[in-house]
């Protein structure tokens, strides 16, 4: 089970209400991660988890750059990490496909979406074979043109 | 229990010095592990069945890689088990030496590189070879995770972040502990941490064993019951010597001590709340679970009391798995 909580989940969400329900998860037999999103500064993940108590010791945690798409995009541009090594994003690409609500089929789980660019299809009316081939050319250009 | 890990210190020699290194290794460590010895231990151990992986750490395993990649090798070949590896990633420094040798490594079988980074490692170890290293492994797709260790204030999960980005973002894991240290290390004089600096996360009735899964063999030629940063200082957990031992013995030890069993069976509170019962304090919280069972058996008072107690809840334990079965 993954937990995305990072400087800008905290906003949101308690951290005492997440612990709650970290420990929950880890009662059952799934392993538990916490998935952090890093920029530089002081809302980077280093200083995010610098931050928290010593609840958050013993835990995984999977750290990736925030990329400047959705919302971050009206973000500062000073504040995303460069240089990122488009190997691990065709690697994601390969691992992950990401199925929105309403059928539209992603080809990572990095936060391009909702972003028409990057769609590969239609669950509903596509067929898998066309959904699945362009995905990595579609992440590298994509996340490319960004940077 | 069934032996699932044959763990291998193979040498103290360090290619680094850290103030906080639990075995105090250092770049003039002399010991390497006998390797005619460790393919024997290699063949008991999987003639149990059950043994799935080898563990190779040090000192700095990697300042051996032909050794590691023998035994490493050896197992493959032999009876198709892999082989994890902790280092501090000194070798990714140079990539066009790095990457032949990890490669060579991975075909020996070493599917699992974990490596070790905080801020004590990165003052002999350049954050550029670390990040080197993370690159190296994670294209040849035996990356497991970064082990970073922390004190109160958390100044090192900070600083590994920074020192690693971007290549930080290829870890599958980050593996965040509190920094726990045998009492030898933190009376070192030239080491600036105290007990105070030592974060406590976890209740002692929260105290689960994770690591009690098989014995390891250190480059001192001693067989350990377990891979605790403690163990050196626990009488018990001393099971084996090489040439007075076999594995099999060894592992039989450990699964005849009542203490260790109950420890493996239903965790080491269960010790802890003899010891309450009998009057003996235990603290609320400590760094680790393995901690709590060194406080528990190194005092050999205390020892003596649990041992009759520890028996007859390891046979009825015993007892009860039979039925379950």
């Amino acid at each position: 089970m993954v937990f995305g909580f990072d400087s800008f989940h905290a906003e949101h969400v308690d951290a005492s209400a997440l612990w709650r329900a970290i420990r929950f998860a880890d009662d059952m037999p799934a392993q538990t991660v916490m998935r952090v999103a890093d920029v530089y500064g002081a809302r980077g993940a280093g200083e995010f988890l610098a931050s928290l108590g010593e609840d958050a010791l013993y835990w995984l945690y999977l750290v990736y750059p925030l990329l400047p798409l959705g919302r971050a995009e009206n973000l500062p541009c000073d504040w995303f990490v460069g240089g990122i090594d488009e190997a691990k994003l065709r690697a994601e690409s390969r691992k992950t496909f990401c199925a929105l609500w309403d059928g539209r089929i992603y080809p990572c789980y990095y936060p391009g979406i909702p972003d028409v660019s990057t769609c590969l299809g239609d669950a509903a009316r596509d067929p898998l074979a066309d959904i699945l081939s362009p995905a990595e050319t579609a992440t590298r250009t994509h996340i490319g043109s960004r940077e | 229990m069934d032996m699932k890990i044959i763990g291998f210190s193979l040498t103290d020699k360090c290619n680094a010095s850290c103030e906080v290194c639990c075995f105090q290794c250092n770049p003039h460590g002399l010991f390497l592990v006998d390797e005619y010895v460790a393919k024997r231990y290699i063949d008991e151990g999987a003639k149990t069945g059950t043994v799935r992986n080898l563990y190779f750490s040090g000192g700095e395993p990697l300042l051996f890689p032909e050794t590691l990649g023998r035994l490493a090798r050896y197992a493959l070949d032999q009876y198709g088990i892999h082989s994890l590896v902790v280092t501090n990633g000194f070798w990714g420094a140079d990539i066009e030496r790095g990457m032949p040798m990890m490669r060579e490594l991975a075909e020996c079988g070493v599917t699992n590189v974990r490596i070790s980074a905080d801020l004590y490692h990165q003052k002999y170890v350049p954050a550029d070879a670390v990040r080197g290293a993370l690159r190296i492994a994670h294209d040849l797709g035996v990356l497991s995770h970064v082990t970073v260790m922390d004190v109160k204030g958390h100044p090192n999960i900070r600083a590994t972040i920074d020192l690693l980005r971007p290549e930080i973002y290829l870890a599958p894991f980050i593996a965040w502990y509190p920094l726990y240290l045998p009492e030898a290390v933190l009376a070192g004089k030239r080491l600036g941490i105290g007990r105070q600096d030592l974060e406590e996360p976890i209740p002692w009735g929260a105290c689960r064993c994770r690591d009690f899964i098989g014995p390891r063999l250190f480059w001192d030629g001693h067989i350990y019951a377990c891979c605790s940063q403690f163990t050196h200082e626990i009488p018990r957990m001393r099971v084996g010597k090489v040439g007075e031992t076999t594995l099999i013995e060894a592992w039989k030890r450990v699964n005849r001590d009542p203490i260790l069993d109950v420890i493996h069976r239903v965790g080491v509170t269960w010790l802890a709340e003899r010891a309450l019962e009998l009057g003996y304090p235990i603290r609320d919280r400590y760094t680790s679970e393995c901690e709590l069972c060194r406080d528990l058996l190194c005092n050999a008072e205390l020892v003596s009391k649990l041992e009759p107690l520890a028996l007859k809840e390891s046979q009825r334990l015993r007892l009860a798995g039979l039925f379950e079965h």
